[in-house]
């Protein structure tokens, strides 16, 4: 394999290029299988705004940490999500002061688990981009089905056409080329993205996640930045049709209303989140509950907006390593391992426990 | 206000820093830490606590788990684990026929290792002071053969042959697969005494260090050898032993198989010019057929371990920090 | 940014749910989002449910795209790729690189 990659890159790449992955589970893969280590000098990879966890906003965290410290609440929520800081801690350190917070690896767990305990007020905290949504979706409607009534939804739901549109209008932002994530492909399909080679002559691959299809979307997208003929164009066939899943759009369209939502170290972009509509306020958390009124920003300082876009590296960001660090992040890109701040970070301060 | 979180009991770099945190309350504590003690006179002691939901999986319960655990601190370090003892906290209403199950299959491997239960303590606590059952296990030997110089990190070369004695993560995949309700047949904890495995290694004289890769898993142990001899780690993905069921559970979840615990899996590091003995010792007992050389001791990037992936890239292995978390994304 | 894994269809178990299997693994997986689904279909699973069926691949559309890439390749003057010596997992501007032996 490795015979076949090199040439890959070999003479695509004639200038010192940027190409952006938008999405978080094509980071992990990236830095799973060792890929920025294959990529020529010239060649420089950032990484997007693409897991809906790490965006979630302080704010949004801060909303699920109160509804938490409720007696006879039950939080569930996917295990990416504990993590993540609000003001006080996170989910994680509320657990660990005796909240119920469970994971669950799937929404119907959630509803499952409502069904199963019905003494107990169990809220779904609902991360993720139009991949996750829809299934949200669809156990909200279950829920209105089966009358739950100890059952209700916290949407932190996110869209990826609006961010990538802040992202494509900022004039600073230097990328040639965007490796689109699959999975919110397969739902929305390429048409949303057709502005980005449009408007902004920016090259777009839907690629897959296996390292070979990684590689072979950056070599398209290279391909057509160098004829310098920018489109949208999906090498993930098996999976994204060009229309996208309908049904799971519509269930989506059926349940959830576009609203404005904060975004973790890039602010609030217009209607890029995900609200319940008003015939699904019973199941809606933020209805339910009275819930502390949020600051819909808190200024942390962090940088990530401008990490995100490659105006600053890591280091340069004031809150680096003091206070912003793995063990207790400010801002997404320490977040995850795979952040690119929590990735400088490891690298250079290593070997000191 | 800091409090313990369940990451500071994973495994992993936040347990290392609380680790450090505690020694430094003791005037007088071992320089190496290490998780058992060896005595001037080549008697060795080693103790564990032991809890797990749930208590009865594939390939083992609580009760196997804390004496293997026990009895392996010991065998990696060449130590026949020869005395037991036990400790007991259980929750007011077990059900005491559990907890004699839980016995009898710790007697079983004590069985085989003639190992000898010579004491311990049992305490019941009101309901809800502890979930269920924990147990402690400490472990008595002495040292077979004699040796100068202690096997240990402390003995890693550059140039040495790490070796992996089975498919990593298995106890950690199969307890994920049944807390988030995956069945998936064929797949077991590697749950298991070693020292019958690595007991032939031990006349090997370029035999350097052994490790059981329990809480954060073989990539935990790779990270703690290269920090604390400041020597860098090389591996091969491609060389590394795979479980089917492990790769399924760490897809579907979003977990490493390298940060996923063993209870029965070591990390063996030899001089290269013994590994390929080591490697034939190992394959020829049960528990060692599908041991590999995965990697080896290396002068370059001192303290970072880096992997070779399978399609010829490198990237850094980390210490895991803080408990692992299935991912949706 | 959503992990999702390709599962094979071994059983439909009600109108919104099927077993099927990754690897090794047999899950239940949530369908409402499907039409329609039949044992041996070959779904992308995220978070509990099928967000789509997958297509056997032909390969060719990939097929064509090599070649245009080989095409290209041929007009260019072939360039030695910088060394591989990278591997830290965020680093982009190269300023941390390491060298391996
Ligand atoms: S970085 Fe982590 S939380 Fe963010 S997308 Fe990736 S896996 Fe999810
Ligand atoms: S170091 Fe922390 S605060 Fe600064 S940009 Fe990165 S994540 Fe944000």
């Amino acid at each position: 394999m490795p015979e076949r990659t090199v040439p890959f890159f070999g003479g695509l790449v004639s200038r010192p290029t940027t190409l952006m992955e938008v999405c978080g589970t094509h980071t992990v893969s990236i830095f799973r299988n060792g890929i920025r280590s294959l990529l020529p000098k010239e060649l420089t990879l950032l990484s997007g705004p693409g897991c809906p966890v790490c965006v979630t906003d302080q704010s949004e965290i801060d909303a699920a940490l109160s509804l938490a410290s409720l007696s006879g609440v039950t939080v569930t929520t996917f295990g990416d999500l504990l993590r993540v800081p609000g003001r006080d801690g996170s989910l994680l350190d509320a657990r660990g002061r005796g909240a119920d917070v469970r994971i669950v690896t799937s929404a119907s767990q959630a509803l499952e688990t409502a069904l199963r305990e019905p003494e107990q007020q169990v809220v779904f905290l609902a991360p993720g981009f139009e991949t996750t949504a829809p299934s949200t979706a669809a156990v909200v409607l279950e829920a209105a089905e089966k009358k739950a009534t100890n059952f209700s939804v916290l949407s932190l739901h996110k869209l990826v056409p609006p961010v990538l549109r802040v992202l494509a209008a900022d004039p600073e932002l230097a990328v040639d080329g965007l490796l689109l994530p699959g999975h919110v492909s397969v739902i929305l399909g390429e048409a949303p993205y057709s502005f980005l080679p449009e408007r902004y002559g920016i090259a777009c691959v839907i690629a897959g996640f296996e390292a070979e299809e990684i590689l072979f979307g950056l070599t398209e997208l290279l391909r057509q930045i160098h004829t310098n003929r920018p489109t949208v164009r999906s090498l993930y066939g098996k999976a994204v049709r060009p229309g996208g899943n309908v049904r799971a759009r519509e269930l989506m369209e059926r349940v959830f209303l576009p609203v404005d939502a904060p975004w973790r170290g890039l602010g609030v972009i217009p209607s890029s989140g995900l609200a319940l509509r008003k015939e699904f306020r019973p199941w809606d958390a933020t209805q339910r509950f009275p819930l502390p009124t949020i600051p819909a920003q808190e200024e942390t300082g962090c940088r990530c907006g401008d990490i995100l876009t490659g105006k600053l590296t890591p280091p340069e960001c004031p809150l680096f390593d003091n206070p912003c660090t793995p063990a207790s992040p400010v801002g997404p890109c320490m977040v995850s391992s795979e952040g690119s701040c929590a990735a400088h970070y490891r690298y250079a301060l290593r070997g000191t426990p | 206000m800091s409090r313990l979180t369940l990451g500071h009991g994973s495994g992993g770099r936040l347990t290392q820093q609380l680790v450090h945190r505690i020694a430094g309350c003791f005037p007088l504590s071992g320089h190496d830490m290490e998780d058992c003690a060896i005595a001037p006179d080549g008697s060795g002691a080693t103790m564990d606590g032991f809890t797990v939901t749930p208590r009865f999986f594939s390939g083992g319960n609580l009760g196997k788990l804390a004496v293997c655990g026990a009895a392996n601190d010991l065998a990696v370090r060449g130590i026949r684990p020869e005395q037991l003892l036990l400790s007991v906290i259980a929750e007011e209403g077990f059900d005491e026929e559990e907890l004699l199950e839980h016995f009898r299959s710790a007697g079983a491997v004590c069985g085989a290792l003639e190992m000898r239960l010579v004491g311990g303590d049992t305490k019941v606590v009101p309901r809800g002071a502890v979930d269920g059952l924990f147990l402690s296990a400490c472990a008595l030997g002495r040292e077979e053969p004699r040796r100068e110089e202690q096997l240990g990190a402390a003995r890693l070369q550059p140039g040495d042959t790490l070796l992996l004695t089975g498919p990593a993560g298995r106890h950690g995949a199969t307890i994920a697969a049944a807390r988030y309700e995956l069945n998936v047949p064929g797949l077991a904890s590697d749950c298991a005494a070693l020292w019958p495995l690595l007991a032939p290694l031990l006349s090997l004289p370029g035999l350097r260090a052994m490790r059981d890769c329990t809480r954060g898993g073989v990539g935990t142990v790779l990270c703690e050898w290269a920090e604390s001899r400041h020597l860098g780690i090389s591996v091969e993905e491609r060389t590394f032993p795979a479980d089917p069921g492990v790769v399924s559970v760490a897809d579907l979840l979003g977990l490493d198989p390298l940060y996923l615990a063993c209870e029965g899996t070591a990390v063996v590091a030899v001089a290269p010019g013994d590994a390929a003995e080591a490697l034939r010792l190992l394959r020829s007992h049960p528990l060692g057929t599908e041991a590999a050389a995965i990697g080896i001791v290396t002068e370059n990037h001192p303290n970072l371990v880096s992997l070779t992936t399978h399609i010829g890239g490198r990237r850094l292995v980390d210490m895991p920090v803080g408990e692992l978390l299935p991912r949706i994304c | 940014m959503c992990l999702a894994i390709p599962h094979r269809i071994v059983a439909i178990t009600d109108e919104r749910t099927c077993r099927a299997r990754a690897g090794t693994a047999e899950v239940l997986v949530r369908t409402d989002l499907l039409s329609s689904v039949q044992i041996g279909d070959s779904i992308l699973v995220h978070a509990g449910f099928a967000i789509e069926k997958l297509q056997e691949e032909d390969g060719r559309e990939l097929e064509s795209l090599w070649e245009e890439i080989r095409a290209l390749e041929a007009t260019l003057s072939p360039e030695p790729v910088s060394d591989f010596t990278d591997i830290s997992p965020g680093m982009s501007d190269g300023s941390e690189r390491m060298n391996h032996a």
